[in-house]
């Protein structure tokens, strides 16, 4: 497996555990306020999850702008993480 | 003490006292004066007549116009509203319905299958007359019904007059720095009596309300901020913690003069924290406690107290007075003394309902309020919060007994016993597959997110003598393992 396969796969668990979905739901379009679950709790709880996954310090504009699982690989890889 | 009214203002649903000043700001822009807001009140009210019946109305709440012009064409119309959570499941819905007997319900177009006729529609909102007549009579001061919990169900209310709203809006701006040159955003809901009484107010006193969805995780909302020039942003201990982890320094535009937190305590070195980035912004920081039953607010502590005093709730509104209730004795305001805080004033709410027959009840509290919460005074008489007489717990910001949700998993099924503290639920259970059950549950019904609850499999819930659950004990075990 390639190391961005896995951090794929990382992201992916983070997601489904701090939204509460089945990881197969979890795709580059699930989107915030659409998806069942992922609301502003549940968001902190992802962005918390992340940095200590990642060992990340997410900023404001990262926080913000973190509205689809496809836009958080995005900004990972802006920390160096690669996808 | 109560005919206070020969010195209060106009009530803050007198909207035509602010002519044609901004009151509402939409996301789209679009602003509607108090003149626009007063006749989409009286259109929406027009509609409810039943033959000079004073009726009651569900208003499946969002912070939008359609919402609000619902509530005040009640308001001014004299019938009785009960707001509601706008993500209500079905269930909980019909069971309010079961209970109350509405004689109107306003929400958005095909979202319920209600029975009965759609007589009124405004933006995606309808006004649906109900099918059941309602026969039991409403009391004629009885202007407001709110929920006393947040998600966890139960069909016990809050009954608020008309001289509650009106005394607790005008209390409020006699301390917070709220006038007509004001503009807020919508960040808590309006059902919500916190998030109500900043809608109440900025009405009051001319200002103007930006209405949104958004929330501060989304870029959004601070675009809102900026784009209408916001003067205040308020918040519940939740929302302080999205604050703080984005940065209020970089996130507020340089127009907002003051900020305020109530909804459960904030932690001192929060409070600390929070008071002193503002400080250095120029932004005041009010930290404030209050209730539903006081219709919301009932101390706050002044801004310029906050970095030294940060633990403490501060003094009563204006119109309001504490005492402790201390054991046997009268009531005390001897510093030092904890005991059950008892709060006077003319925002004291009428009383509960738990049946529509309830709806007929006068004035059951006469002004007085037993907090239900554990308080001692200092020697300079600021007050501090020191615990609960009452089993509930805060989420979010809102209020959970942890008896309903006892009951609620019982009558799905599940033998639990709840606990906890503000922001965490502790639910023990006997087996596993209890423990899944439950987790679902909350999950499902409650709505709550994981990390605020954490269900465990307990060998033995700690009993007295009597059988009785230690619930102390209980806790203490459970937060340790956590």
């Amino acid at each position: 497996m390639t190391a961005a396969q896995s951090n794929e796969d990382l992201l992916r668990r983070v997601f489904s555990e701090a939204l509460g979905l089945p990881s197969e739901m979890i795709t580059d379009t699930l989107t915030y306020g659409e998806a069942d679950n992922w609301d502003s709790i549940a968001h902190m709880a992802l962005v918390a999850a992340m940095d200590a996954e990642f060992g990340t310090m997410l900023e404001m504009d990262d926080i913000l702008d973190m509205s689809s699982f496809g836009k958080a690989k995005e900004i990972l890889a802006k920390y160096g993480i690669g996808f | 003490m109560r005919n206070t009214n020969a010195c209060m203002p106009l009530p803050y649903w007198q909207l035509e006292t602010h002519g044609n000043a901004p009151a509402l700001v939409a996301e789209s822009g679009l602003a509607v004066t108090y003149t626009e807001l007063a006749r989409l009140a009286d259109r929406f009210s027009q509609h409810l007549d039943r033959q000079g019946r004073k009726s009651l109305v569900f208003i499946v709440c969002e912070n939008a116009i359609e919402c609000l012009s619902a509530y005040l064409g009640c308001l001014r119309s004299r019938h009785a509203a009960l707001l509601l959570d706008g993500t209500i499941d079905r269930s909980a819905l019909a069971d309010l319905m079961e209970v109350y007997f509405p004689g109107f319900i306003w929400c958005r177009e095909g979202a319920e299958a209600i029975k009965g006729q759609p007589v009124y529609r405004y933006g995606d909102y309808q006004l649906i007359r109900c099918t059941a007549v309602e026969t039991e009579p409403i009391h004629p001061e009885l202007a407001l019904l709110l929920p006393t919990s947040g998600s966890t169900g139960g069909h016990k209310l809050v009954r608020l007059s008309y001289d509650n709203l009106a005394a607790n809006a005008a209390s409020i701006i006699g301390y917070l720095p709220i006038d007509d040159t004001e503009c807020t955003i919508t960040v808590l809901p309006m059902h919500y009596s916190y998030g109500l009484s900043v809608i109440n107010t900025h009405l009051l006193a001319g200002a103007r309300i930006v209405t949104t969805h958004a929330s501060p995780v989304e870029r959004r909302f601070w675009d809102l901020c900026r784009r209408d020039a916001i003067t205040s942003l308020v918040g519940v201990p939740y929302t302080y913690d999205i604050y703080r982890r984005i940065g209020l320094e970089r996130a507020l535009p340089p127009t907002v003069r003051y900020l305020t937190q109530a909804g459960g305590r904030l932690a001192p070195d929060r409070v600390k924290d929070c008071a002193a980035t503002l400080s250095r912004l120029g932004i005041r920081f009010y930290v404030m406690y209050g209730q539903t039953e006081a219709t919301a607010r009932m101390s706050y502590l002044p801004p310029d107290r906050v970095l030294e005093k940060p633990s403490s709730v501060g003094i009563p509104i204006p119109g309001g007075r504490f005492s402790i209730s201390a054991g046997d004795r009268a009531t005390v305001q001897t510093a030092g003394v904890v005991g059950e805080l008892v709060y006077d004033g003319p925002n004291v709410c009428l009383g509960y309902a738990d049946t529509r027959e309830d709806l007929a009840k006068g004035d059951e509290n006469r002004g007085r309020l037993l907090t239900g919460d554990l308080a001692c005074f200092d020697e300079e008489g600021l007050l501090y919060i020191k615990g609960r007489l009452k089993r509930f717990i805060k989420l979010a910001g809102q209020r959970v007994a942890l008896d309903d949700i006892e009951r609620m998993l019982g009558e799905s099924g599940v033998e639990a016993v709840c606990c906890g503290a503000d922001e965490r639920l502790y639910i023990a259970v006997r087996t596993n597959s209890d423990e899944s059950a439950a987790a679902r549950f909350v999950t499902s019904r409650l709505r709550l997110h994981p990390t605020m609850y954490s269900v465990v499999t307990v060998a033995d819930v700690p009993r007295n003598t009597s059988g009785k659950v230690q619930y102390q004990a209980l806790y203490e075990e459970l937060s340790r393992h956590a």
